[in-house]
């Protein structure tokens, strides 16, 4: 019996060993010389969301309204923001400018947008 | 028996707790080489600062002429993306504030020269169109505030031009004013120090302009300063080599600077104009790659120089200027 619970005790701790190191890893990407990562956080404002597209952990984009249209609306939702980031992310990865046009926000239905 | 259930439990246990910590990550990310990021990056952009903050936007990125503005933190060091200016993407516009509100007018699209003027207001993230530029479409010209009043002087319209138009917000009008006596050129820089308006580099005839004029913001006349060329017979401007045109100018602490543009090649150098004794010196070279069509601004005082592009790629960086610090490479 105590065999059996120091059993499933020691199977407990290297599992979860395993998961600090899993979670705590660096990414296979690691840091490369010459490399920069991009990132993009969705963030909460104004009772909307907004995005940052981070560049080594610092906001190289601070996007707290609803990029290229008039007004300073917030995305209703985190999802908008997350997939807006993303689009811009994508944009900058393959060298073009980062800038989002009212037709892409319309193609993406992106609320609040007509 | 019993072990291998709860042993199997806590594996179950386990693998979802990690999915899970996967899948809720709100972050998704790449690696890109630092030398090929370009982020905001062109040249020829138009700009304006309001409240210490600077809008920098159209402009070309190489492929397109552009719409989209950005407001760039100085102190932080990041980019917002704000409303689109309505008109066509374009290069070569000029941008200027007055009493609070930025205006970006004149420029090329690609195939027109353009005329068309528009106000920012920072407040509501919108743009305006205003009456057209008065004078003739154009791009390449150079732009200044004083008195909350702009003006847009020289350029390129098929012709170089050396007139000077006022807009007067308040009225929604422009006014022709004195012209420069001389030294009519595209792509030239403008600097305010006090309530003067200092107009210099540029290139017209392909040549590089030397002529440098002053205008005073009260009388709204020109004043012929010393050419920015070693043409004189005294010393003091053995060592001018600076003319050129498509640098960034800033003027900061009542001392104007002409950094980077074209000059036999693309250039890294710097000069400083003291407007007291009438002379330049050259200063500390920019730090980045030399480059044409940079953006110059001055916010609190301290002076920058973002953007431009070399003879192929787009810069995305920023660059601070201090021009009273020793040089320290790694800073």
């Amino acid at each position: 019996m105590t065999k059996r619970k120091l059993f499933i005790l020691a199977g407990a701790a290297v599992l979860l060993l395993l998961l600090i190191v899993a979670r705590y890893r660096k990414p296979a990407s690691a840091q490369q010389d010459g490399m920069v990562q991009l990132t993009v956080v969705p963030f909460e404002i104004k009772g909307g969301w907004g995005y940052k597209v981070m560049m080594d952990n610092k906001p190289y984009i601070y996007q707290d309204v609803i990029p290229g249209v008039a007004g300073n609306r917030a995305f209703h939702s985190k999802e908008d923001a997350q997939r807006v980031g993303n689009l811009v992310l994508e944009k900058m990865m393959q060298h073009k400018l980062p800038a989002v046009t009212l037709a892409e926000l319309t193609e993406m239905q992106v609320a609040g947008i007509q | 028996m019993r072990y291998l259930k709860g042993y199997s439990l806590l594996l179950v246990a386990s693998l979802m707790a990690c999915s899970k910590s996967s899948t809720t990550t709100d972050k998704i990310g790449n690696w890109i080489k630092r030398s090929e990021f370009e982020g905001v990056g062109r040249s020829a952009a138009a700009s304006f600062v309001i409240d210490n903050k600077a809008y920098v936007g159209t402009g070309y990125d190489g492929e397109n002429r552009l719409q989209d503005f950005w407001v760039y933190d100085v102190d932080l060091n990041q980019w917002t993306q704000k409303a689109a200016l309505p008109g066509v993407g374009r290069s070569g516009a000029v941008g200027m504030a007055m009493a609070g509100k930025g205006y970006v007018g004149t420029g090329y699209d690609g195939l027109n020269k353009l005329s068309d003027f528009y106000q920012y207001d920072p407040a509501s993230n919108t743009w305006a169109r205003k009456a057209d530029f008065a004078g003739t479409a154009r791009y390449g010209a150079v732009s200044f505030a004083l008195n909350d009043k702009g003006y847009i002087a020289t350029g390129y319209d098929g012709n170089w031009l050396k007139d000077n138009w006022r807009y007067d917000p308040a009225s929604n009008a422009w006014t022709q004013v004195q012209s420069l006596t001389s030294g009519k050129r595209q792509d030239g820089n403008a600097f305010v120090i006090g309530n003067k308006a200092y107009v210099c580099m540029g290139t017209a005839n392909g040549t590089y302009v030397s002529d440098f004029y002053a205008f005073d913001g009260g009388t709204e006349t020109w004043t012929a300063l010393r050419a920015i060329d070693n043409v004189s017979d005294q010393s003091y401007d053995d060592n001018y080599n600076f003319k050129g045109s498509g640098a960034a100018a800033f003027a900061m602490r009542g001392l104007g600077y002409i950094a980077t543009g074209t000059k036999t090649g693309l250039s890294t150098a710097v000069w400083e104009y003291n407007p007291g004794t009438d002379l330049w010196v050259q200063k500390t070279d920019f730090e980045g790659a030399a480059r044409n069509g940079a953006t110059g601004f001055t916010v609190k005082d301290r002076g920058f120089v973002v953007l431009g592009t070399s003879s192929s790629q787009p810069f995305d960086n920023m660059f601070e200027f201090d021009p009273t610090a020793p040089y320290n490479q790694y800073d």
